[in-house]
């Protein structure tokens, strides 16, 4: 046999030898899916079942697919429950080395295997892994370091507030002030007393800002001294978000700074934000501080202190009553508009014409101001608020014919 | 008990169903809103547990349906929330829901929920 025979032979046999290997692995691959279709619900089943306490244990997986199957049921599934049905799939998470090849995770150079493995960590709460999570706080990839924050306030680590902070801040790139906020809310009530401490010795900003922010949404009554330091606080923005915060606490105890901010703060960013808190804090003097508030020189301000008074109900109309002669025309019609806007004005006028003297007063004041149209509107009824309506426009007609008559 | 887990998750469904069965009560499913609504309509359970977030029609619109309609109006339904805030609570009540439970759930609560809402209102 010719040389050139043998080597066209050898080239032959090496194509069929490859032929056959990718045919073999092709069939392998395609049983392995067939499988994997078969196990995939089974798998699924029995990770609910466990979970459930309906049965003992879960199956042993026998190849890495099917580890890999078990390891995703359990993620999926601990999702969706709590109680003693979390804490049996998280030990079995644990025990079958799921939790350790995630943490190894946590150092891949592929940033989306980082970010899935600090949100398997945090899913099954594992507490052993707070210190490579914590680790990943200082990731180069803001969203690995977004995971692990979240991952952290799951696991229920201590002292990881702060450092989280600092992460999720730390660059422009970063996270925004809500996202760092929703991330602490998951840590839940417990991150208040820790929150408290840290917000006194805070010197960043940026930082203090997100603390107050989480305060306020915590809903924290323990928090309202130090919210209140901050609220005068030089910082405007610092200031604004501390008004913010305990108007969502409603803390009777910061009315009377909130007053005071609400009509002496001098930026108007703290004026506003102030008087919008007021309207969620039911104390003698808030309800005064709005109504000097309707004359104040920012738009902004005016509106924060009408809308306020208006979610104020009865109190706020008889702390406009007091000053309504003293009150100007812009602040009664703004006040007016905040009626119209939450839907209250013709509530207001049914209100003066069944008797309410400072309904009465209000209606009067606003109609002599130039508002006619909601009267004009209810005039049209045929019923007491309708007359009361009628007659009022009548008189403001006759007062205007006799003063031109007089002219 | 019959009773009818309406949820657009397979998982939850999965979940739901292995428990309520397992504490002997005969269930079916629906994966969204509408389908639940017909199912109701077509076979009225003793139970509705209802998630509030669902495609086509949500929870809170079933609700209101299954009330609205003589045949479904007197069904327990026990509705599954993403958060237990005020606002979904207050409007789950106001669309007729006798209970709530948040998600994540725990299925031992689940149990005990569905139990004692079957001992207030009798299997028809």
């Amino acid at each position: 046999m010719s040389a050139l025979a043998v080597a066209f032979t050898a080239v032959g046999c090496l194509l069929l030898l490859n032929l056959l290997t990718a045919v073999g692995v092709r069939a392998a691959g395609n049983r392995r899916a067939r499988r994997a279709r078969r196990l995939e619900p089974e798998i699924r089943r029995a990770v609910s079942d466990f979970s459930m306490e309906l049965r003992e244990d879960l199956p042993q997986p026998r190849s890495r697919h099917e580890r890999r199957l078990l390891e995703e049921a359990l993620l999926e599934t601990a999702t969706e429950v709590s109680g003693t049905a979390h804490e049996r799939l998280a030990e079995s998470f644990v025990a079958l080395g799921f939790a350790d090849r995630a943490v190894a995770d946590l150092r891949s150079r592929f940033a989306m295997r980082r970010v899935h493995a600090a949100e398997a960590l945090g899913q099954m709460r594992v507490r052993e892994a707070a210190g490579a999570l914590r680790a990943g706080l200082r990731d180069r990839d803001p969203l690995v370091r977004f995971a692990c924050a979240n991952a952290l306030t799951r696991v229920g680590a201590h002292g990881v507030l702060r450092p989280i902070i600092a992460a999720l801040t730390s660059d422009r790139h970063g996270s925004t002030t809500g996202e760092v906020v929703e991330t602490l809310l998951d840590y839940g009530r417990p991150a208040a007393a820790e929150l408290i401490e840290l917000l006194a010795a805070e010197r960043d900003p940026e930082v203090s800002l997100v603390m107050v922010v989480a305060l306020g949404e915590l809903r924290s009554v323990d928090a309202v001294p130090e919210l209140v330091r901050c609220l005068r606080d030089p910082d405007p923005e610092l200031a604004a978000r501390a008004a913010h915060a305990l108007g969502k606490v409603g803390d009777p105890r910061s009315a009377a700074e909130l007053a005071a901010q609400a009509t002496g703060a001098e930026a108007w960013e703290v004026r506003a934000a102030a008087c919008g808190a007021c309207g969620h804090v039911a104390a003698p003097e808030t309800p005064r501080a709005l109504a000097l508030a309707l004359d104040d020189p920012s738009w902004h301000v005016r509106s924060a202190a009408a809308r306020a008074l208006v979610r104020l109900e009865d109190r706020g109309l008889a702390a406009v009553r007091v000053r309504l002669a003293a009150l100007g025309r812009t602040g009664l019609l703004q006040l007016w508009g905040a009626f119209e806007l939450a839907d209250r004005s013709a509530a207001a006028i049914e209100a003066a014409a069944a008797g309410d003297r400072d309904a009465d007063a209000l209606v009067r004041a606003t109609l002599a101001a130039g508002a006619r149209a909601r009267l004009e509107e209810v005039a049209e009824r045929d019923d007491a608020a309708g007359r009361y309506a009628r007659e009022l426009l009548e008189e403001t007609e006759q007062a205007a014919v006799t003063a031109g008559e007089r002219r | 008990m019959k009773v009818l887990v309406v949820d657009d998750s397979a998982v939850v469904r999965r979940l739901v169903t292995a428990r309520l069965e397992a504490d002997g009560h005969e269930v079916a499913e629906a994966s969204d809103g509408m389908e639940g609504l017909e199912a109701a309509l077509a076979e009225p359970p003793d139970l509705v547990v209802l998630d509030r977030s669902m495609p086509r029609m949500d929870g809170f619109e079933v609700c209101t349906r299954l009330r609205e309609n003589p045949a479904t109006a007197e069904v327990a339904i026990l509705m599954l929330t993403d958060s237990s805030g005020e606002q979904a609570l207050t409007e789950g009540i106001e669309r007729g829901a006798d209970d709530f439970m948040s998600k994540p759930f725990s299925p031992r609560e689940l149990s005990l929920r569905v139990r004692l809402l079957g001992t207030r209102r009798a299997p028809r």
